[in-house]
């Protein structure tokens, strides 16, 4: 009785929380709608329409794919292909090297332990630009310029994610961690066996701090990897900006695609949230 | 009796031998599984701050050690952006925490299709900076989308990029606009790792959905939220590529945040000496606020 | 005209040959690396060198124009030896030079005399002596909506320099046009707020430079004519003649929508306005100056320099002065961008391009372009405090367009101007002072 009146009172505040998360979700994706739109139109139209504002500022008068076709055979093509590669390692790798961590910082008491968390915590306060020429002369000098090794390296000590995971594995309750103790696992079966299998959202959450940084990063591919064929997306959606003028169709088709890959992936992990111990927190 | 008092002992020692052994097996585990992490953080952040500190104080020369901080410090360009700097993070960290934390609830409910309005409010962050700068330098222009959807609907427009004060809220408003559905992500997970077990029964006494929140989600959140709190106000203070690309740190410097000064000073003017001085002010800044966050939040860690 | 040309060329190549061929025999392939921010423009170029040159393949490593002084920089200061080659934007030059970034190409005076103007060599000479080769050259026109003109009734500009308007007239059509509601906006300009743009009306209304002194390092941009000028740019954007908050980048594209009357713009945007289906028709006429002034306008473009730590100075060296200075290869360097080239032939070939683009509008363009070139051009200031002084006068224009006080915004910049070009001394003295 009582549960059945919880679901249909649950479904009610559903139904208006959705009245609330689409105006939402609409203002954040406009943008991002605008600049898809103006990346079917051809270049000049793109501020025909601006101003003053009226239906044709968002129904283009005629739509054409050019500016896909050309970016596609551009060297952004490749570019994207190195930004997926990249990220992809990125991710794998930095996500072992923090998950081993943020379990040591959260769940082994060792001595010694709060100042190496602090530590970690001051890594990720130096702003990364500020180091990027000195650390990019030393990549230079250990021959990891124009190489994928260059561009995913600075990626892996990312104190961020450490901290992220730190916080999730101290929420689990330290009685399962000694009664796996107890059942003779290690202290590295604890995190395999207990930690992980439990811990399934806030890994993809460090996953999506690494995979942001990799995505993201513009001024480190340009001084470790400006060569051609390692170049990254947001170095090679730059070229469409020149001293001459911007290619503004060119220029949103580029970035339309290379959001489009992180939306794929995105509604895909969504699913997963949903799917893991989340169950406890909808219901049944 | 002396057999019993001998197998006491002997189980007494090798109890103390266990108990030692495990505290040297936790002690080997605990190097072995930060190392990598430690590492790293060395070779790719540590070495090269202490490179760029070496910068900033140089000794040896005529120069006095300190004349780089002497020199930042009498420029009213770097005081002028110490002060935006921390306008803008007492403007900017609590709406976006604010805002995160509200979706975040908002998103954790039963709402048809949840995960595709999450993605939606998550997208901005894929988009590369770069870009979707230039797509706002294009909604805020004088007469561009956003004036003209407001005098269409008879609101009065607005000078976004060209008056200082609103050019501060311009930055305000894209940077959450990228960030709040990033942040609200961990949140959505830190809700999640709430048992629902803790909602039932405070439904069953007849708490309603405010009280929940209070009593339940915001307590069980303690360690996400700090994350959270700490993460996003460090990440403020580093903003860069939007101001550079939207206002060049003005009208009138109105919008010069501290690594937008120092990048100017690094790249364009090439004094890193003064960049690096700049950096570890900025840095020094940051520590302090984030360790009174640490103290700050209630419930102490461990 | 073909004959002579192509066999040049041809000449050139065989010398290239051979002189390769000799450093060839016995060494193995080389690479050489191009840092430039002109993504795409020098691949035909190269092609031909490589062809040329087997053995030889070019790197190029373009960044974003924006980017492209801090990637100097970085790279450059941090003894970076995989750069070969590097693109030098010449007001730079002095300070590149200072940091000893780039070799001296004195010896090759002669070629260059040869080859290119005056004009194109001085703004590769730091004391005397050169530093890089001259690529492009450049210049202002005023682009005009001839359709939102003659429908207002006012008279249309002509095309050569006898025909050059005032502007006072210019501003006072806009004025005319913008509050009849013909056209939403007067005056654009495709280079807003940028000194390169603003330094010919600045001179043209009776103010200096901003830098003087002999090593141009002392600022003097808070005086009588600058203030007058900065009144006159404010009042563009106050009386809403020039659109406040529109970003360099669009400002063509405002202007070939037809939002405004009048475009302050160089010859790439012939390029991009042709190209468009314009709403009506469009023109081109001189560069205006002021009544009471003389006729001043912008010149100077990109060059190519060797780079100091460069291991194949020589085999660089080869491409750098075929991409300038040969006919051939100054025309492929400039066929992608169509940046006017300043190697005599190729620049010839380049005005024939222009004109096929907009025939009618461009009848006048070449004779303009030189007239223009020879008897009004003023360089940008030379000095090592170029970077520091072209900044902070950026950002000075830029307050000033948006509305803030002429006289406190020039004001500031002069302090700021002082503390930094002093500095810039100190740490130059400094450095001096750790070599010996």
């Amino acid at each position: 009785m009582v549960n059945q009146s919880a679901t249909r009172g649950e479904a009610r505040s559903g139904r208006r929380a959705l009245l609330l998360a689409v105006p939402v979700a609409i203002v954040s994706m406009a943008p991002l709608v605008w600049a898809g739109i103006s990346s079917l139109r051809p270049g000049e139209e793109i501020f025909r329409y601006l101003s003053p504002f009226s239906w044709r500022t968002l129904f283009p008068e005629s739509v054409s794919l050019d500016n896909y076709l050309s970016v596609l055979q551009s060297p952004f093509a490749l570019a994207l292909v190195n930004s997926v590669s990249v990220a992809f390692f990125g991710v794998a790798l930095g996500l072992v090297v923090a998950a081993l961590a943020g379990y040591a910082l959260a769940v082994l008491p060792f001595p010694g332990r709060t100042a190496v968390f602090a530590f970690m915590v001051v890594c990720f306060l130096v702003p990364f630009e500020a180091i990027a020429i000195p650390l990019s002369a030393s990549f230079r000098e250990m021959g990891l310029a124009n190489s994928y090794a260059g561009l995913i390296l600075p990626a892996l000590g990312n104190g961020l994610s450490i901290f992220l995971l730190r916080q999730f594995f101290m929420g689990i309750p330290s009685s399962l961690a000694e009664a796996g103790r107890l059942d003779g696992l290690s202290w590295f079966g604890v995190l395999r066996r207990i930690y992980l299998p439990l811990s399934r959202g806030p890994m993809i959450g460090a996953g999506l701090i690494l995979f942001v940084f990799q995505w993201q990063s513009f001024l480190w591919p340009l001084l470790i990897a400006p060569a051609p064929d390692v170049r990254v997306a947001p170095v090679a959606i730059a070229d469409f900006a020149q001293e001459t003028g911007v290619d503004y169709g060119q220029m949103f088709a580029a970035a339309i695609l290379t959001a489009a890959i992180p939306l794929l992936l995105l509604l895909f992990f969504q699913r997963h949230f949903t799917g893991s111990t989340a169950s406890s927190g909808t219901k049944e | 009796m002396t057999s019993v008092t001998a197998r006491t002992e002997r189980e007494v020692t090798r109890g103390r031998t266990r108990r030692s052994l495990v505290r040297r097996e936790t002690w080997i585990s605990a190097v072995v599984l930060l190392l990598p992490a430690v590492v790293l953080l060395l070779l790719l952040r540590i070495i090269p701050t202490v490179t760029a500190m070496a910068e900033a104080v140089p000794l040896g020369g005529e120069r006095s050690p300190w004349s780089n901080f002497a020199y930042i410090f009498s420029d009213p360009s770097f005081l002028n952006s110490v002060w935006v700097t921390l306008l803008f993070s007492v403007i900017v960290n609590p709406i976006q925490i604010a805002l995160a934390l509200a979706l975040a609830v908002l998103l954790t409910k039963h709402i048809p299709a949840v995960g595709l309005w999450r993605t939606f409010i998550l997208l901005p962050i894929a988009v590369p900076q770069a870009v979707s700068a230039i797509i706002w330098l294009v909604m805020l222009r004088p007469d561009g989308p956003l004036n003209g959807l407001a005098s269409a609907i008879g609101l009065p427009t607005v000078p976004w990029l060209t008056e200082p004060g609103w050019a501060l809220i311009s930055i305000v408003i894209v940077c959450s606009w990228v960030g709040v559905g990033y942040w609200m992500t961990f949140l959505v997970t830190g809700i999640k790792e709430i048992p629902s077990s803790l909602y039932e029964a405070s439904a069953l006494d007849g708490a309603n959905g405010w009280r929940q929140f209070w009593s339940i989600t915001l307590p069980g959140l303690r360690r996400p939220l700090l994350f959270v709190l700490v993460a996003d106000t460090v990440s403020n203070f580093l903003v860069f590529a939007p101001v550079r690309i939207l206002t060049q740190g003005g009208p009138q410097g109105g919008t010069d945040l501290l690594m937008h000064n120092i990048s100017e000073r690094a790249y364009t003017l090439g004094d890193t000496q003064a960049a690096s001085a700049a950096t570890l002010v900025l840095v020094a800044i940051v520590i302090v606020v984030v360790t009174i966050q640490f103290r700050m939040l209630p419930g102490k860690e461990d | 005209m073909r004959g002579p040309r192509t066999l040049s060329a041809a000449i050139v190549l065989v010398a290239g040959v051979a002189v390769t061929g000799c450093q060839a025999s016995g060494s193995e392939e080389v690479t050489l690396t191009f840092l430039n921010p002109h993504a795409g423009a020098y691949e035909p170029v190269a092609e031909a060198f490589e062809q040329a040159h087997p053995g030889v393949s070019i790197e190029l490593q373009s960044v974003p124009f924006e980017q492209m002084v801090e990637q100097t920089q970085a790279r450059l200061s941090s003894g970076d030896t995989s750069i070969d080659i590097v693109s030098v934007d010449p007001p730079r030059l002095a300070n590149m030079v200072q940091q000893g970034f780039l070799t001296e190409e004195t010896d090759h005076l002669p070629e260059m005399e040869a080859n290119v103007s005056q004009a194109a060599i001085s703004s590769v000479t730091v004391d005397d002596r050169q530093w890089a080769y001259p690529l492009w050259t450049s210049d202002n026109f005023l682009f005009y909506n001839r359709t939102l003109l003659e429908e207002a009734g006012l008279p249309v500009p002509g095309p050569t320099s006898a025909d050059r308007l005032t502007w006072e007239e210019v501003v006072d059509m806009s004025r005319s046009l913008v509050d009849a509601g013909d056209a939403q906006y007067g005056i654009g300009m495709d280079q807003v707020d940028r000194y390169y743009a603003l330094q010919p009306l600045l001179e043209s209304m009776g103010a200096g430079p901003g830098l003087e002194g002999p090593d141009g390092l002392t600022p003097a941009v808070d005086t009588e004519e600058w203030e007058r000028f900065g009144q006159w740019y404010g009042g563009l954007y106050a009386d809403g003649l020039a659109p406040r908050g529109v970003d360099p980048a669009q400002m063509v594209d405002l202007f070939r929508a037809g939002h405004s009357a009048f475009l302050l713009g160089g010859a790439s945007a012939i390029g991009r306005i042709a190209d468009g289906d314009f709403p009506g028709e469009w023109g081109i006429a001189p560069h205006p100056y002021f009544a009471d002034g003389p006729i001043v306008t912008p010149t100077d473009s990109w060059a190519i320099g060797v780079s100091a730590t460069s291991e194949h100075q020589e085999i660089a060296r080869d491409f750098v002065q075929f991409a300038t200075l040969d006919p051939q290869g100054a025309q492929l360097a400039s066929s992608v961008n169509t940046l006017p080239p300043v190697q005599h032939e190729a620049f010839d070939e380049y005005v024939g391009y222009i004109q096929e683009l907009a025939p009618e509008q461009t009848a006048h363009f070449g004779e303009l372009f030189q007239e223009d070139t020879e008897h009004y051009a003023r360089h940008r200031p030379t000095s090592a405090g170029y970077v520091q002084f072209e900044s902070e006068m950026n950002n000075a224009f830029s307050d000033i367009r948006n509305g803030a006080d002429p006289r406190r915004v020039l004001g500031s910049a002069q302090e700021a101007l002082e503390r930094q070009l002093d500095r810039l001394r100190e740490l130059a003295a400094e450095a001096e002072g750790n070599e010996r």
